[in-house]
């Protein structure tokens, strides 16, 4: 079911942790494959193993009982059990990473000139001066005011917004294929956030690079992504283009999703919860995650995950389509 | 960065004064206590207390009291010793600084360089047998007394195997000074500069090697790791200067007290005779206007040293630049 195209193709990734009440496993089973290009969303609340799954694919969990399974295949390039000299001239060279918090994601110590300059100068064996100038460029196009004067400063002197903008430019010093992006707003104040997807949409046609997109604002998917997966519990139960997800979700927990968000027009409501809370990792049921919060729930879900369903718009749930519309319909008029 | 370093040097000079008028005030003012005895030294005849009362202004107010002892220190620079009578003080702490001076840097330098080494490689081999050895080691060096080590390594240097190829250049105790001869102020210095240096290095080395670890987890190091540097140069490069915070505040305090005289015991098995040395034989006969003099000289350099800590810190952490 891989996709021959596609840049990234991760197939049942799974991410556990060894401790003492023995192995959790955080992130079970992952599939999905990232097209050249393509801007791929994964949503999914606090604790639902997105931000495992990326950190995953350039092996940066620094948890030394981490046990990482399954296969990430970047181009030809198998990613999993790579060895460190491989990863390292993956790493911010051909994948980099824009991090959620840009007010510690950047070295206090040194200018942000010059981290972007040992990143360059780590993969390119460009002079010094070419990778000043490279600098400079980049900071320009990221929207950094001045570049001449501010790529003196040093990380605490710049406002959140400028940090991530200095880091999103250093992710792209080195034309990296593929960009994952962990929260990348979630930091920022409202407006900021604005800009930074802005620029975010504008690089992928500069820089001609794959987005991975970690949120768990839907509105940012909707509007950046080209397609979502949604994890629960370290599970992806639901993946299509994003607007078929928002125009027809198949999982009940992505209709209590789209469900819990505002809407700008229409009656003013309280919004709808997701009654309870998710499973911890140690503790998961057997059957669907989900299982005990799911206002559908029937007797076939509690024996085992369901399978994802193939096709462009993947689902994890054993509800019948047919069923499904008059569930909708039911719950759209509670 | 200029207006920041005068007004840490006004500072300076506030708190020496601070210090300055407070040890005047423990050794003039102490209640029950008659300085001028005190001053003239153990069995000293009437005549003599007279002289010390009249010569210290002991009968004016306090402050005069004050502004004439300041002024045999620094002006006049005449404070005499009524112990070893007719000595003057001042001058005795200025022949006996640089031998502390001396024996505090080198010993600094190599606990500096070594604790540095040491806390690197134990943070990058962390929880190895590597980090094991070295902590193991580290708190060996700590618990030995430096009295002890001291005297063993003039045991082993001076005495039974001096006559062997590997001590025979041992110099005899006692400093050289280094206008004399470079060499030989280096022979005579660089085993106690080990000797006071082996407890520096393993407390340094283990505060570093936490303060390392700790900084490790930052967010930051992950993303010098996602831009795909080596463990070697994200240790060095991101790790090791935000760590270095807390050794360098660690090192104004030592250096200033161990230049100010801590390293008293060093110098006296060593033979060198530096503030320490002063200060001890100053303590042993009761020398009042010695201790006064070596006390202010020893609080002179905790302020400064603390003064170039606070430089440091703006040096290592841009953070610190617009503090203040």
């Amino acid at each position: 079911m891989s996709d021959p195209q596609a840049l990234l193709s991760v197939r049942d990734l799974s991410v556990s942790f060894r401790t003492r009440g023995g192995v959790i496993r955080a992130v079970d089973s992952v599939s999905f494959d990232v097209l050249p290009q393509q801007i791929f969303g994964i949503v999914g609340e606090s604790g639902s193993g997105k931000s495992l799954t990326i950190l995953s694919i350039l092996n940066l969990i620094g948890d030394p009982n981490v046990i990482i399974a399954g296969s990430i295949r970047f181009g030809d390039q198998e990613l999993v059990g790579a060895p460190a000299s491989v990863m390292r001239g993956v790493r911010g060279n051909k994948i980099a990473m824009i991090f959620q918090d840009p007010m510690t994601a950047l070295t206090p110590v040194h200018t942000i000139g010059a981290q972007i300059i040992e990143q360059i100068r780590q993969h390119r064996p460009v002079s010094a001066s070419v990778a000043h100038q490279r600098m400079l460029d980049l900071l320009d196009a990221v929207g950094i005011p001045d570049p001449r004067q501010t790529f003196r400063r040093y990380p605490h002197e710049l406002s959140g917004g400028q940090r991530q903008r200095a880091v999103i430019a250093m992710a792209l010093s080195c034309d990296p294929a593929l960009l994952l992006a962990d929260e990348p707003t979630t930091a920022l104040d409202v407006t900021v956030q604005a800009q930074i997807l802005d620029l975010i949409r504008a690089l992928r046609v500069k820089f001609g690079s794959s987005i991975i997109l970690i949120t768990h604002n839907l509105g940012v998917v909707a509007e950046v992504a080209d397609r979502v997966a949604v994890m629960y519990s370290g599970r992806i139960i639901e993946q299509a283009n994003t607007a078929d997800l928002f125009a027809d979700p198949l999982h009940p927990y992505s209709w209590g999703l789209l469900g819990s968000m505002p809407v700008l027009d229409g009656p003013r409501q309280r919004l709808a919860a997701i009654p309870g809370l998710p499973p911890a990792l140690d503790n998961r049921p057997p059957g669907c995650a989900f299982a005990p919060r799911c206002r559908f729930v029937r007797a076939g879900c509690e024996i085992a995950p369901p399978p994802l369903r193939a096709g462009p718009h993947n689902v994890a749930c054993i509800i019948d389509d047919h069923e499904r519309a008059s569930l909708r319909s039911e719950r759209l008029t509670p | 960065m200029l207006s920041a370093i005068i007004r840490r040097l006004i500072h300076m000079i506030a708190v020496l004064f601070g210090i300055s008028v407070l040890v005047f005030l423990i050794f003039f003012a102490t209640p029950g206590a008659n300085p001028a005895a005190r001053i003239a030294g153990r069995n000293a005849s009437p005549q003599t207390i007279a002289r010390v009362e009249r010569q210290f202004g002991l009968n004016k107010p306090l402050p005069v009291q004050y502004g004439l002892m300041m002024k045999k220190l620094f002006i006049t620079q005449n404070l005499t010793s009524f112990v070893n009578l007719g000595e003057k003080v001042v001058p005795q702490v200025f022949r006996a600084a640089p031998i502390t001076l001396s024996l505090v840097t080198g010993a600094a330098v190599i606990w500096i360089g070594f604790s540095v080494v040491i806390g690197l490689l134990a943070a990058a081999f962390r929880d190895t047998v590597i980090d094991r050895l070295l902590m193991i080691l580290s708190l060996i060096g700590i618990s030995m007394p430096v009295f002890w080590v001291a005297t063993m390594a003039n045991l082993i240097t001076q005495g039974r195997f001096h006559h062997t190829w590997l001590f025979s250049w041992v110099p005899p105790l006692g400093y050289v000074p280094f206008s004399t001869s470079p060499l030989g102020w280096f022979k005579a210095l660089i085993i106690p500069w080990f000797t006071l240096a082996i407890l520096y290095i393993g407390l340094y080395a283990r505060v570093l090697r936490a303060a390392l670890i700790e900084t490790m987890q930052e967010d930051y190091i992950r993303t010098a790791r996602a831009k795909g540097l080596s463990e070697r140069q994200v240790l060095i490069h991101h790790a090791l200067r935000s760590a270095m915070i807390g050794i360098v505040t660690l090192f104004g305090l030592d250096f200033g007290a161990l230049v100010g005289g801590g390293a008293l015991l060093t110098e006296v098995v060593f033979g060198l005779q530096g503030i320490g040395y002063l200060t001890y034989q100053a303590l042993e006969t009761l020398d009042l206007p010695m201790i006064l003099a070596t006390v202010i000289y020893a609080s002179v350099f905790v302020v400064m040293s603390n003064a170039l800590v606070d430089i440091l810190y703006a040096v290592i952490d841009p953070r610190a630049r617009q503090a203040r």
